[in-house]
């Protein structure tokens, strides 16, 4: 060791410092609905928009000329989504009834690139006849973030409850077909009610969690504290880092495009949609969401 | 400074090595590091070429999993003839984020100057431990100050320059003249997992294995015989911070 650091003038050599806690605020709760209280709508058609809290929701029932369920929102009930018989959200299929509104809107800005966001929501299921729950293959219901686009180019990620075979599945699901569906066979309750999904633009990481797994109506707790357990004792919860299939190109490569990091679904375009499927005709299947939140962690750069 | 010399700098521990490839000097120029020949860790370990490295932990200790730190440093180069810049083949001077292992398979996204005669002189050359470089002759430039900014939960990095030449150390991601991204770097891409990866996956940069290394190059003999020397002036780190927390 020739010159200890005090000996030199004039040189910012290792000018070590750091700055922490900028723009440090926590989670903060931007926008919440209470389904429940919004007055009732009646039928909503393709293109009605509802006002809640401010925020524009659309609902969207058509894809490629197809009627794909119904959506009302009903005061004392909640956002009443009933899917149509052979509806899908998978690959480049869009035969979902949508009611969706811009993040921008709620947090009342388009959020920085940096931001983490925090979305959950209370979702019921009901059937005209058999198991209150979802449970014949395909009947399903969630909410997503979602780039606002329907057909080849959708891109969304989140959690849903999805019947497969007769039996209830825990899903966490990016687009266009990249899942996990954890099967409930044998569960003594068959459905979890409190859903979240924490999601970030760069590297369009996600976590998917939900509350215990209950036939009960499900609470909300504050953001990544809301977690229940499998059979195997293992968390209802899964993550997702840098998803391909259109979401982020080149992982784990250099690349001069930074849309490749910040991917597809974007500070501008992001959304929420909120939907239901089903695909055997045999009963009338429905989704009823109750509470929704979304939480902002700040972190700008 | 011999292998494992420490010198605390404002409280953070710095550990040299590598002295038999030319070992870290602090003296009134800064930090010189003397490249002598062989030095390198391209694919190999970072004991072969001379450094001086010290833990992120250490420099910013209240890193949390939301944390997105940059670094920033600017460097001199110093010949006793000929062209300061690196000059001949694999000449080079950087600064990396290591995750300590002395192996060809280390782990870390850095930055550095280094020449390479297939692509036409000194190249701006971003590097991901152990072998990949965005490296080409686009890349072509004498550059003195330098960026990285990394995000540890996503394993996100990006990776910045101002203009050829300037010394000048701008706030985080000011400096765009020069700019490189790598999404999802290490760990499990583009699967779920029940484990969030960044914490779980045996090969991603973590706040409790990362460090930062410092250091110069040179594969010929001709670069020692000349003088060939990388000077590290200023470093200095940042930190954002997003409270949330993953399990």
């Amino acid at each position: 060791m020739t010159s200890p650091i005090s000996t030199i003038s004039g040189v910012k050599l290792a000018n070590i410092g750091h700055l922490n806690d900028v723009d440090y605020t926590g989670w903060q709760e931007e926008y919440s609905i209470n389904f429940s209280d919004v007055a009732s709508t009646g039928a909503m058609s393709t293109g009605d928009t509802v006002t809640i809290n401010g925020v524009d929701w659309e609902a969207g029932l058509e894809f490629a000329e197809y009627t794909c369920g119904t959506i009302e929102i009903r005061n004392g009930s909640g956002l009443e989504i009933v899917p149509a018989a052979y509806s899908d959200l998978y690959s480049v299929n869009t035969y979902v009834p949508i009611l969706s509104a811009s993040i921008s809107d709620m947090l009342g800005e388009v959020p920085n690139k940096g931001d983490i966001l925090c979305l959950q929501y209370i979702i019921a299921f009901s059937g005209s006849d058999g198991q209150q729950y979802a449970h014949n293959s395909y009947e399903a219901g969630g909410g997503m973030f979602w780039n606002g686009t329907r057909g080849g180019d959708q891109r969304w990620i989140g959690g849903r409850m999805l019947g497969i075979s007769g039996n209830p599945h825990w899903g966490c699901f990016v687009a266009t077909t990249n899942q996990v569906n954890v099967s409930l066979a044998g569960y003594d309750d068959h459905t979890a009610p409190a859903w979240e999904t924490v999601f970030q633009f760069m590297g369009q990481s996600a976590i998917v969690s939900s509350g215990p797994i209950t036939d009960g109506a499900g609470t909300l707790e504050p953001p990544l504290q809301q977690v229940g357990s499998f059979s195997d004792g293992s968390p209802t919860r899964y993550y997702m880092d840098s998803p391909g299939g259109g979401f982020v190109a080149g992982a784990g490569s250099w690349t001069g495009d930074e849309s490749n990091i910040m991917g597809a679904i974007t500070p501008a375009n992001a959304g929420i949609m909120l939907y239901a499927q089903k695909y055997r005709e045999s009963r009338t299947f429905k989704a009823t969401f109750k509470d929704f939140r979304l939480f902002r962690a700040r972190r700008h750069f | 400074m011999a292998d494992d010399d420490t010198i605390t700098i404002k409280g953070v521990t710095w550990t040299a090595n590598s002295s038999s490839y030319g070992g870290p000097e602090i003296n009134s120029s800064g930090l010189v590091l003397s490249p002598q020949n062989g030095s390198g860790f391209y694919n190999s370990t970072p004991a072969d070429a001379p450094t001086l490295s010290a833990n992120i932990s250490d420099i910013v200790p209240q890193l949390n999993s939301g944390s997105t730190i940059c670094i920033q440093w600017t460097i001199d180069y110093s010949v006793d003839s000929g062209n300061a810049y690196p000059d001949h083949n694999y000449e080079g001077v950087g600064v990396t984020m290591w995750d300590g292992a002395n192996n060809g398979s280390w782990h870390g996204i850095g930055l550095k100057s280094y020449n390479n005669d297939t692509y036409g002189g000194n190249l701006w050359c971003p590097w991901k431990g152990a072998g990949t470089e965005l490296n080409n002759g686009s890349q072509a430039g004498n550059y003195n100050s330098f960026e990285i900014v990394w995000t540890f939960d996503t394993q996100t990095g990006i990776v910045s320059a101002p203009i050829a030449g300037s010394e000048v150390l701008d706030p985080p991601l000011s400096a765009s003249v020069r700019r490189a991204y790598i999404p999802g770097a290490y760990g499990t891409n583009s699967f779920w997992t029940k484990q969030n990866s960044w914490v779980t996956h045996p090969d991603v940069m973590t706040i409790d294995n990362s460090k930062v290394l410092l250091y110069s190059q040179t594969e010929n003999a001709t670069s020692a015989a000349r003088g060939f020397k990388g000077i590290i002036k200023r470093f200095r780190m940042f930190s954002v911070r997003a409270d949330y927390r993953w399990q």
